[in-house]
């Protein structure tokens, strides 16, 4: 194991030393970074074009960019949707690098504008599947509590669709709530919802731009089946001293970013709380005043360039939520921490190196008499090193590859109960380790000026290391023996090739055909008895006993734009195909079962639809109208009798209306409609008495829906032009959350009547109707 | 486990959620035969219920089984014949010379029904070992204060045998009278924390102030009754109990339909279908103690 490693990173090293040897002896290169004038943050996907040869390129997550150019003189054009054209001449006869800085054109409602993509993105670029979302298009949605959460944002787009009210877990395409890759700067992060799913780690203050890639995952990452969330913090206002913040009805934020020192080095730091607890202790109630509930969160960076050829960048997430009363408490959290250095090996050849380590952790304990307690605590800890490289051979190729490296491990946890006379053991589970190592190669090439090919090769090797206990199972998944082993032993390796292919055929300058077929594979699956996500989730990985899943998943799509660019519109249609899929049999014991393995079932399942969406980007009136169809089913041996049933996020008919109006310089109305047919669900067809309770007998898995979720959320934001001039630009965000109230269904059980033995009924918990919140924002 | 009871409390406090009947239609299937019985080793008569099932919106009592032939043959060879109560229809009691010895494996037979109405005779049969139960040391009863409320904990202090699995179910009588009937009141636990211990004034069950046949007063005699299940009851209980309290998406699971140890044999079904309920057989062991203030 460790040979191959070694022989793999001297190859890669090769590589390097190659072309750094190539490149001197033909063309010259010119490189620089793209900024934002105003604050100097890095703009990410900026089109760099030079005129006399029509060709371009685009910034990388960095801000970089590098391209080829014959000795002359050229003109440089940069865009970027949001700002102004910067345009210079420039004279290449030797390697030279070109910084621009953008100012930003919009109007001054927006804050910090960091568009991602260039008017004709949507036709040109060799990316489908993939939506990037802009923090102002964010903003103007309206939100849950005021807050306004990038999870909830994500929701909205078409072939996502919400794993139920109140979490921010989400389901792509058909796929599992753990079947996402959700990337904060590089480090994964395994439970991206606050308590009760109001509000989502991400803050979105200290956010830069965030992308979804549904299908089309680019070969650079791996490991989840459905989607990859990448999301990137902001660097910090490099030019002066801002903050911004925000004091709303259940939460309040501030950040705050500047340079230190000069403009080398700056720093963002970024925090919130909840304080719903205080009304709580309002209430006359005196179980409901004895609850604590409330969460923070931290996110923090800082970033110093050394010099042209090299940057470090270290930032760190921290939040924790707490739930306490005096019988029971549970809290939860994610801790990730990421350091980086971007080093330019060349002005073509860029490369980022990256440490990363992620934590997430619960505890469920309970105090409610002096004589027995009990306290359950789960971690699981990731650690990480990643060295991507990013060779611009050309304008029309562009070359990716790279050596990944993770190592995980998880602590399912340790049971301790106190208090009564008797002593009892602590009850642990034992610890899991795993080793997930990776190579990749992917190249973007634009063969002219009507087709571009992106091609990539990922080969995988995931291995479960001791120390660590394997049992072992027969034909009944009872567990007959088990085997132990020492610490450091590699156990099993899967090794797993996951192929990407992606092509884009223009066919004018308004419309192009895009189709792709990628594999991913998934390592680490969540075992989740709900179908919601809870914080009491584990994660289990590939074993012996427990095969990697595998999806294929291909993709067409036809994409057209209208009105110069203004209207933007597209058709998808997917099939995914997807084996080695996990379910759990019924009445599955997971929480505290060493024997975890032996409740899996296996079998296949494939998902199919098709997305429309017509989005509007410029004037007044912006946003988008979505309609996804789509359906998902499983065929698992041991559930069901062995017949397919639907999968169970499978919602046929999603409907997504989301719009902005820009009233005059003062308000803005937002609004978005959401629709989304019922989940399938089981119901009962008959019923039983049994012990002196009647209990239903149920149909088979999944063959009824619930009733379809709609609702709609109002908001209106206001800036104050007052004649006094504060230290500060202030502004007022009112909503209200399901205007109409419409109680969706969030669980329906079949319970006795308490007040009438011998009588069953169907009951029906909503979560949250006519919600309005206010919360005053500031910038300074 | 007390881990179901702390998730079962979490939900019910932290969830300020709003909960209304609806109407639903549901859909229907062939009657199925239920059998509730428990049999135990102490000297009182035991009874097999046999029901069937019904609609979900049935709301009248299951219709009771009649006239079925009813046998219990240990390992050793012994048989017996439930007689049917002749004024409790459905029911049927184990006759005076009936008497259950720890360590056999006995096999519940039920024939002569047809329960689907089809015009054929079905058979049912049941197979479980009577397990061991410890002796009860001591036992008291201490008034404490939880949930907001007076309750009365429920004390025991005994051996627990190091080297067999043991799965436990407490019952508790005041004054000779059960209130904890309904098997969501039962206690259940599995030995996994305690396994070959002796417990010292262990708490094993709880008596609220809140529900009225649970109040204790002073002078009040409290009986305890410990029985010692299969592992396979004790997942019957639970199940059942999940499926009372019903379900919420946090920490709920698949609805599934809860496990049976009873199958049908003829005519032979290959999907478990056709009977639900369980055949229960345990050994009991008892205590009393008078609560004084």
């Amino acid at each position: 194991m460790n040979f191959k490693r070694t022989f793999l990173i001297f190859l890669l090293f090769s590589i390097i030393q190659g072309i750094m040897a190539i490149e001197t002896a033909e063309k010259i290169t010119l490189s620089g970074y793209v900024k934002d004038a105003s604050n100097g943050e890095a703009l990410i996907g900026a089109t760099v074009y030079v005129k006399e040869l029509k060709k371009g390129t685009f910034t990388n997550n960095y801000g970089f960019y590098s391209i080829n150019l014959p000795k002359g003189s050229f003109t440089i054009e940069c865009t970027y949707v949001g700002y102004k054209n910067a345009t210079s001449t420039v004279i290449v006869n030797g390697v030279q690098t070109l910084n621009i800085d953008l100012t930003p054109g919009s109007k001054e409602l927006s804050e910090v504008v960091v568009r991602s993509r260039r008017k004709d993105a949507n036709v040109s670029n060799n990316n489908m599947s993939a939506q990037k979302l802009e923090i102002t298009t964010i903003r103007k949605i309206p939100a849950l509590m005021g807050e306004v959460d990038l999870i909830k944002a994500i929701q909205l787009l078409p072939g996502v669709v919400s794993a139920g009210e109140g979490t921010s877990s989400f389901s792509v395409r058909g796929g599992g709530i753990d079947q996402n890759l959700i990337v904060l700067d590089e480090a994964t992060v395994y439970n991206a919802s606050h308590l009760m799913g109001f509000f989502s780690v991400f803050n979105n203050d200290a956010i830069k731009n965030l992308t979804l890639y549904k299908g089309d995952i680019p070969a650079t990452h791996d490991g989840r089946l459905a989607s990859l969330l990448e999301v990137h913090m902001k660097d910090g206002n490099s030019k002066k001293f801002a903050g911004s913040g925000g004091i709303g009805t259940i939460a309040s934020r501030l950040t705050l970013e500047g340079p230190i020192g000069s403009d080398r080095t700056t720093f963002i730091v970024s925090g919130r709380r909840t304080y719903a607890d205080m009304f709580l202790k309002m209430s006359s109630d005196e179980k409901i005043r004895d609850n604590r509930l409330y969460f923070y969160d931290l996110n923090a960076k800082l970033t110093h360039r050394i010099n042209e050829n090299n940057r470090i960048f270290v930032s760190a997430y921290m939040g924790q939520d707490v739930f306490k009363n005096k019988m029971a408490g549970f809290d939860f959290g994610n801790t990730t921490l990421t350091a980086r250095w971007n080093h330019l090996f060349s002005k073509s050849l860029f490369s980022n190196f990256t440490f990363n380590y992620t934590r997430y952790n619960y505890g469920l304990a309970s105090s409610f008499s002096d004589e027995s307690n009990f306290d359950w605590k789960y971690k699981m800890n990731d650690i990480g090193l990643k060295a991507d490289f990013t060779y611009f051979l050309s304008p029309e190729n562009t070359l990716k590859f790279g050596y990944n490296t993770t190592f995980h491990k998880l602590s399912p946890g340790t049971v301790i109960s106190s208090g009564g006379a008797t002593s009892y053991d602590k009850y642990e589970l034992p610890d899991i380790h795993a080793l997930n190592q990776a190579i990749y190669l992917s190249d973007d090439y634009k063969i002219n000026d009507n087709l571009s090919v992106k091609a990539g090769l990922r080969l995988n090797a995931f291995s479960n290391v001791g120390s660590g206990t394997i049992y072992n199972y027969d034909n009944n998944y009872e567990s007959v023996d088990s085997t132990v082993y020492g610490s450091g032993k590699f156990i099993k390796t899967f090794f797993r090739l996951s192929p990407r292919l992606g092509i884009n055929y223009r066919l004018n300058s308004v419309s192009s055909l895009k189709a792709n077929y990628s594999r991913t594979n998934q390592f680490l699956q969540m075992a989740s008895n709900s179908t919601a996500g809870t914080p009491l989730d584990l994660w289990f990985t590939s074993s012996p006993n427990v095969k990697p899943q595998i999806c294929d998943q291909f993709a067409v799509g036809y994409f057209r734009n209208f009105l110069d660019n203004s209207l933007e519109a597209s058709v998808e249609l997917f099939y995914k195909d997807m084996r080695n899929t996990i379910d759990f049999e019924d009445h599955a014991q997971l929480l505290l079962n060493k024997k975890l393995d032996g409740e899996l079932r296996f079998g296949k399942s494939k998902a199919y639809g098709a997305e429309f969406l017509l989005q509007k980007n410029e004037g007044d009136l912006t946003g988008w109208i979505s309609y996804a169809y789509s359906h998902t089913e499983r065929k698992i041996e041991g559930i069901n009798s062995n017949q397919t049933y639907l999968a169970p996020y499978d919602r046929p008919h999603t409907i997504y209306v989301v719009a902005n109006y820009a009233l005059n310089e003062k308000i803005s109305l937002g609004a978005n409609f959401v629709y989304a047919t019922g989940q399938p669900i089981t119901y009962p067809v008959a019923r039983m008495e049994t012990g002196k309770v009647i209990i239903p007998i149920y149909s088979k898995r999944n063959e009824y829906r619930m009733p379809d979720y709609h609702r709609l959320d109002v908001s209106l934001n206001y800036v104050p032009q007052g004649k006094r001039k504060l230290p500060w630009k202030g502004e007022w965000n009112f909503s209200i959350y399901n205007v109409y109230a419409h109680k969706n269904a969030w669980a329906i059980n079949f319970v006795g009547d308490k007040d009438n033995p011998g009588r069953t009924k169907a009951e029906m918990t909503y979560l949250f109707t006519f919600i309005p919140s206010v919360t005053y924002n500031i910038k300074f | 486990m007390k881990y179901a009871y702390i998730t079962a409390l979490f939900c019910a406090t932290l969830l300020a959620s709003c909960t209304q009947e609806i109407d639903l239609n549901l859909g229907k299937t062939e009657p199925e035969l239920v059998v509730d019985g428990a049999i135990s080793d102490d000297a009182a008569a035991d009874t097999i219920t046999l029901k069937k099932s019904s609609d979900y919106f049935y709301n009248k009592p299951a219709e009771m089984v009649s006239g079925a032939i009813v046998t219990l043959t240990d390992s050793e060879g012994y048989s017996y014949t439930l007689p049917e109560d002749p004024g409790k229809k459905g029911r049927y009691y184990t006759p005076a010379n009936f008497m259950a010895v720890a360590g056999r494996r006995y096999t519940l037979n039920i024939s002569n029904v047809d329960i689907n109405s089809d015009g054929v005779k079905e058979t049912y049969t049941s197979e479980s070992g009577l397990n061991k139960v410890p002796d009860i040391d001591s036992m008291s009863v201490v008034k404490k204060r939880i949930f907001y409320q007076d309750s009365w904990t429920v004390r025991v202090s005994m051996q627990e045998p190091e080297k067999t699995e043991d799965f436990y179910l407490f019952k508790t009588y005041i004054n000779g009278v059960c209130n904890s009937d309904s098997i969501n009141e039962w206690g259940v636990t599995d030995d996994q924390f305690f396994n070959g211990k002796y417990l010292i004034s262990e708490s094993v069950m709880y008596l609220f102030s809140e529900k009225p046949d649970e109040k204790v007063k002073n002078g009040d005699t409290i009986t305890l009754e410990m029985n010692s299940i299969s592992e396979e009851y004790l997942y019957y209980i639970y199940q059942v109990a999940d499926e009372f309290r019903g379900r919420n998406p946090l920490f709920g699971g698949q609805p599934a339909n809860v496990n049976t140890n009873i199958k049908r044999v003829s005519p032979a079904s290959t999907d478990g279908k056709g009977v639900r309920g369980f055949f229960a057989i345990y050994s009991t062991a008892r205590k009393s103690f008078v609560y004084k203030e």
